[in-house]
């Protein structure tokens, strides 16, 4: 029973707290660079998410090697590695965009507090 | 044989972007021309292609792979006609960037943003993959990050980039999720074995894609970011969010619903029914109190996603598909597409924010006043244009099939919308301009753009039977 | 006020997603690959009549004919079974890019970013860490198909390079027009590949080269070229965003 719940806080309910972690970040964050970093705690919470989904008991990295020669049952699931490695990609992607935009935003407003940005966008 | 496969919609167009950087530091004039080529290329080659395709999907396989493991494109003359409606618009859009905003920003990130913006739209119209379609979403993200910014809204991309990224992460859980329940990514094969889950898992997994959808597709609760962008935005860029983006992944929550869930989940549609009656009821009420014009269409733009996404959602929920109102959903979709590209170009061209700026200046500029007034009529529903006979057809199937909620707010919502746009037509032509500023004068390049449009819109409204037919019965055959 | 309700929402969410999802993932001990598309991946037999039935033809360090012959079976997903996603990565990449330059085209006066003065060993050191690092990068993303790694990896690495030049002096300055030219060439590079598929086999991103021994440097057909040009690729574009933050023109 213990072991049950063990494995669906680790796989299920913690990747998913560290995503809303991020989500309540969004909701709660005013200044633009702590958003921009809780959109990355979002994404990071995604893909351990994704990488957890892809867990098979005891397995072995998908790579053939002299130690595992051909097919044996024993491998780990290597679709949803796949996805988080375009996952992590496309998040550094637009890590990259949001943080210049965060700093043409302060060169023209002087800012990065939403509270102070939306009295002027108004 | 080669020459026809549907992947070239998407890769020529990848390949004249990653060429733009190259081209540019031999002519560093003529890159901005390197968009018309691409889509000029979608659109012939969508209007080939068109005659070849059936009624039926016929699934491309990418790489040789069979098409539940690999990645594959799907095609038929819906989704062709589709493709050739957004690559239409997308393609006077860039003609209007070049004609009036070519100096706008930088002249390199600009035509490789459109470019790309059209291989994403693509992609995400024809992918049967799920998360080949993540990937084409974040590709049109990002493009519209970088058009949103054209006139240096930065706000409101923040807010644009933020929702979006919500919407991706929680595709991503959903995609995931799918594929450890159902063993497959393929659209088509992850919706066979869908049947054997339970009834919960289903729903988050409906309500997380929808969600995902929701920020491109402009539908609540995601889509705040619209009114502030579509303000901020260039003349060309606006086009590009309210007919390429929106058509596009319209289309694509369309394709979602119809493959993975098909027609089996009742209450899967009857949460997308609901969604799409408080989008298009918020939608209509919101762009009734506008006085900014951009910000007006943003909002009616957004009540006509929630009309189409009722539509369809409507036609799938008793179990079987009703052919005619998917297809209703499918010509309204489409006429909004033109009708939205025009009526935003002639915005665009009055160079004024707000219905008491432009007082009176259709009355100045008259082949513009013209050319603003086919678009509007079109999105009211007046008799003659295209638009009629889509709202037509709809209220005709809503009503055949005893959907009377539906009707009302149907027909509420197109009152308030009546109203608007004609108070929009009425301070054109009748109103008194209170800023002194003389309107931008507009070269005659430019109104060929606008004619294009306004002929297409009265051409469907004299022969609507050509696209009715076009657009009917996405048909299952080929996919599953 | 605000936070009571954002705290009601994550836990709201997290019953809702969580109580949902249980009903249907196959979680830790019981997930299997049994009949996923991740069995067939790694038997290369996407294309076989049944996948998850027929046997395996995978045999390591052997010159066997089979589907895809990277060692590494996230390799052979990444860049061979589903490698259109793959393009369309490397294209958000090239976008994002895009977009860092466009942010910062034409902000008035460039000023390089002020940063600390390197210290001694910092400066010292990195004229002799560079090629070390370059070395690592480009034997990352060539032996992307053997063992864990490949172009996006080893592309980052390369970068990592570029922004240590940044760090230790003030004199360095990344060729930008070169950077994307390069980024440009590359790219077209990967697509060209795949439309010489299509020309080649009928198929769009097809491989087309012979596959050789599995294990061997030289094996996997297209997959070591496509990874190559990824890495060029993925280390302009890094650099590129780089030097654009740095913001030197």
């Amino acid at each position: 029973m213990g072991h049950e719940w063990l494995s669906l806080w680790s796989f299920l309910y913690g990747p998913l707290s560290i995503f809303l972690v991020g989500l309540y970040g969004l909701l709660t964050q005013k200044n633009l660079i702590k958003m921009a970093i809780s959109i990355n705690i979002m994404d990071y919470g995604v893909n351990l998410f994704i990488i957890s989904l892809g867990y098979v008991p005891s397995a072995e990295a998908p790579i053939y090697t002299d130690a595992v020669k051909t097919y044996l049952p024993v491998f780990a699931d290597p679709l949803p590695q796949a996805l988080v490695l375009t996952a992590i990609v496309i998040s550094v992607a637009v890590t990259a965009f949001i943080l210049a935009l965060t700093i043409k935003i302060h060169s023209q407003y002087g800012t990065t507090d939403l509270t102070k940005l939306g009295e002027m966008e108004l | 044989m080669i020459m026809q496969n549907p992947v070239l919609l998407i890769a020529v167009p990848l390949l004249l972007a990653f060429l733009i950087p190259v081209f540019s530091s031999f002519f560093k004039g003529a890159v901005r021309f390197i968009p018309v080529l691409a889509g000029g290329f979608n659109v012939i080659a969508a209007a080939l292609l068109i005659p070849q395709a059936s009624g039926d999907v016929a699934v491309t396989e990418i790489g040789g792979w069979a098409s539940a493991y690999g990645i594959s494109l799907l095609f038929s003359s819906q989704i062709g006609y589709m493709i050739l409606a957004v690559n239409l618009t997308a393609l006077l859009a860039i003609f209007y960037y070049i004609l009036n905003e070519r100096d706008l920003g930088s002249p390199l990130a600009y035509p490789i943003a459109f470019t790309l913006a059209l291989s994403g739209a693509n992609g995400m119209i024809m992918t049967g993959d799920l998360f080949n379609l993540f990937v084409f979403m974040e590709m049109t993200a990002i493009a519209g990050y970088i058009i949103a910014v054209h006139k240096k809204g930065y706000l409101g991309t923040f807010r644009f980039v933020v929702l979006s990224s919500v919407g991706s992460a929680f595709f991503l859980i959903a995609t995931a999720s799918l594929y450890n329940a159902t063993g497959f990514l393929n659209m088509a094969m992850a919706g066979k074995n869908l049947g054997a889950l339970s009834t919960p898992f289903i729903s988050v997994i409906s309500v997380l894609f929808i969600m995902a959808l929701s920020s491109e597709a402009e539908l609540l609760p995601l889509n705040g970011w619209v009114a502030p962008v579509y303000r901020e935005s260039s003349g060309a860029g606006s086009v590009f969010f309210a007919s390429v983006f929106s058509g596009a992944a319209l289309f694509a929550v369309i394709k979602v619903m119809l493959i993975v869930f098909g027609i089996n989940y009742a209450y899967v549609h009857q949460g997308l029914l609901v969604l799409g009656l408080v989008t298009l009821a918020a939608g209509e009420a919101a762009a009734f109190k506008q006085s900014n014009l951009k910000k007006m269409v943003a909002y009616s733009s957004i009540a006509q996603s929630g009309l189409i996404i009722a539509a369809v959602a409507a036609a799938m929920r008793s179990g079987v598909l009703h052919n005619g109102l998917f297809n209703a959903a499918l010509f309204q979709l489409i006429n909004n597409i033109l009708a939205k590209a025009l009526v935003l170009l002639g915005i665009a061209l009055l160079g004024q924010a707000t219905l008491k700026e432009i007082g009176g200046a259709g009355t100045r500029k008259k082949w513009l006043g013209v050319f603003i007034s086919a678009g509007v009529l079109s999105l009211i529903g007046m008799p003659g244009f295209a638009g009629f006979w889509s709202k037509l057809f709809l209220v005709r199937e809503l009503v055949g099939n005893r959907m009377f909620v539906f009707t009302l707010v149907f027909l509420l919502a197109a009152l308030f919308e009546a109203y608007y746009y004609l108070r929009f037509l009425q301070s054109l032509f009748l109103g008194k301009s209170t800023t002194a500023a003389s309107l931008p004068k507009t070269s005659w390049v430019t109104y060929i753009l606008l004619f294009v449009l306004a002929a297409l819109i009265i051409l469907i409204g004299f022969a609507p039977d050509v696209i009715i037919r076009a657009v009917s019965g996405l048909s299952l055959g080929g996919v599953l | 006020m605000k936070k009571v309700i954002a705290l009601l929402l994550f836990l709201g969410l997290l019953f809702f997603l969580g109580t949902g999802l249980e009903q249907g993932l196959k979680l830790g001990d019981r997930n299997t690959l049994a009949g996923k598309a991740g069995e067939a991946y790694l038997k290369r037999t996407v294309n076989s009549a049944d996948p998850s039935a027929s046997p395996s033809q995978v045999e390591y360090g052997s010159e066997t004919d089979i589907e895809e012959n990277a060692a590494n079976t996230l390799t052979a997903v990444v860049v061979g079974y589903r490698s259109f996603d793959t393009l369309g990565e490397v294209t958000v990449l090239f976008l994002a890019a895009t977009g860092v330059m466009a942010l910062f085209f034409a902000s008035g006066k460039k000023k390089r970013l002020a940063l600390a003065k390197p210290n001694f060993i910092l400066s010292v050191s990195s004229g002799f860490l560079l090629p070390l690092i370059i070395l690592f990068g480009a034997y990352v993303f060539t032996h992307g198909h053997l063992t864990p790694g490949g172009g996006f990896q080893g592309g980052t690495i390369i970068a990592a390079a570029v922004l240590l030049l940044y760090m230790a002096g003030n004199a360095y300055k990344a060729p930008a027009t070169g950077l994307k030219v390069l980024e440009g060439f590359s790219g077209a590079g990967y697509l060209l590949i795949g439309l010489a598929g299509l020309l080649l086999t009928g198929f769009f991103l097809n491989n087309f080269l012979p596959s050789g021994k599995m294990g061997a440097l030289f094996s996997a057909g297209v997959i070591p070229v496509v990874y190559i040009l990824i890495g060029l690729k993925v280390s302009a574009e890094l650099s590129g965003i780089v030097s654009d933050y740095m913001g030197e023109d």
